[in-house]
């Protein structure tokens, strides 16, 4: 974050003095890496093109990104205007390395990617709010027989 | 993101979680995070470099074998290219434009610059085989929409389900997304912070932006000063006006 220019900097310092503060340390083990059967979550305002953009308002809703879906067919419409989109523009994987993770499955690397992803925008303050969408998700994520999930932001 | 990972861990499912802010994964300490040196927007590192995504990925993915946490570890290469970025010449006018349109109407010089830019976001939709924009509207109209909240009679917003801040957000959203898909297809390689700083600081587009943001914090519709305060120009550009 040494690298940011100050006004975005001290935007993401004072965001983390305001950041809800846990007691509790939950951990659940993974099952081996080569057994695991992975599904993505991501923040990044991700969507199929034909889909509904996300709310102009930030809110805790989400969109299903079916774990087949083509890289040409996901856009973006996160409302921040804070970060790089060049990167996604040229390559979704730099954002949502779903290209990445289906080479990983056929090496056998893990074992196997979950029917479906799902996407956040996560935009909306403060992070405490998404604990209802995530009980909601993780019910339709064991559903999906899914062992663990990476979490990716923008 | 961290805030999720400990709701899913509570739920059951093991998490692993890529982290671009630091400051931020260390006080919600979620379970297990690669802490990434890369730009905002950026997780797995840089476009087009499949090798050096996949060993983000697989870093990120190996923390899942931790036996006890919260694992924080850091990952220690930075982005291929991003060294480039700190030299001057990385920040020089990457891309050419030929001449501005005559007088000062941002219409006319914003459609100059399009046309200008038209072949090379033909070629970027070619090659990464996406549009850039959601709106599915043309950038000619979306360029003559945006100007008209220069004005004090806006046009109708080009899709009557949207509020007038939304359709300008999202028209504005679109023309950006036009300019750097464009720009990013010339030849040079040009990185990120180069092309941000062509468009706010060379462009027309860039002028128009800041304009509208003006416009909206002066408006009557609060949705309009909100994204006057927020969601036009990044905090960078404005806060350095």
């Amino acid at each position: 974050m040494a690298d940011l220019p100050e006004p975005e900097r001290a935007h993401l310092l004072e965001m983390a003095g305001r950041a809800p503060r846990f007691s509790d340390r939950p951990w659940v083990r993974s099952a081996p890496l080569a057994r695991c059967r992975i599904a993505l979550v991501t923040t990044a305002g991700l969507h199929r093109a034909s889909d509904r953009p996300f709310s102009f308002v930030p809110g805790t809703e989400y969109r299903v990104i079916p774990g087949d879906t083509p890289a040409a067919e996901l856009t973006m419409s996160h409302v921040s205007v804070n970060f790089d989109r060049s990167g996604f523009h040229a390559d979704l994987n730099v954002v949502f390395p779903v290209d990445r993770l289906a080479e990983l499955a056929q090496e056998g690397f893990i074992g196997s990617i979950a029917q479906y992803h799902y996407s956040f925008m996560g935009a909306a303050w403060p992070p405490t709010r998404f604990e209802a969408s995530a009980k909601e998700l993780a019910g339709l994520l064991k559903k999906d027989r899914v062992d663990a999930i990476l979490l990716t932001p923008v | 993101m961290s805030a999720l990972a400990r709701y899913f861990e509570r739920e059951g499912l093991a998490t692993t979680h890529v982290s671009l802010v630091r400051e931020h994964t260390e006080v919600m300490q979620p379970p297990r995070a690669l802490w990434v040196p890369f730009m905002l927007g950026r997780p797995f590192g840089a476009p087009n470099a499949p090798d050096f995504q996949r060993k983000v990925l697989v870093a990120a993915l190996r923390l899942l074998e931790a036996e006890r946490g919260p694992v924080l570890e850091e990952f220690p290469e930075d982005a291929p290219g991003s060294a480039q970025e700190d030299e001057p010449q990385g920040l020089a006018c990457p891309i050419n434009l030929g001449p501005r349109a005559a007088g000062d109407d941002p219409a006319a010089q914003v459609l100059g610059e399009i046309a200008q830019l038209q072949p090379w976001h033909d070629i970027a939709v070619q090659r990464s085989g996406r549009a850039a924009g959601l709106t599915g509207v043309g950038v000619e109209e979306l360029a003559r929409f945006a100007v008209s909240y220069l004005g004090a009679s806006p046009r109708p917003s080009y899709d009557p389900n949207m509020s007038a801040a939304e359709a300008l957000k999202r028209a504005c959203d679109d023309l950006k997304a036009f300019y750097l898909a464009a720009a990013s297809a010339q030849p040079g390689n040009s990185g990120a912070a180069a092309l941000e700083q062509w468009f706010w600081r060379e462009t027309a587009a860039g002028k128009l932006f800041l304009l509208l943001r003006q416009a909206c914090l002066e408006s009557a519709d609060k949705s309009l000063r909100t994204l006057g305060e927020k969601l036009l120009v990044p905090r960078v550009i404005a806060g350095a006006r």
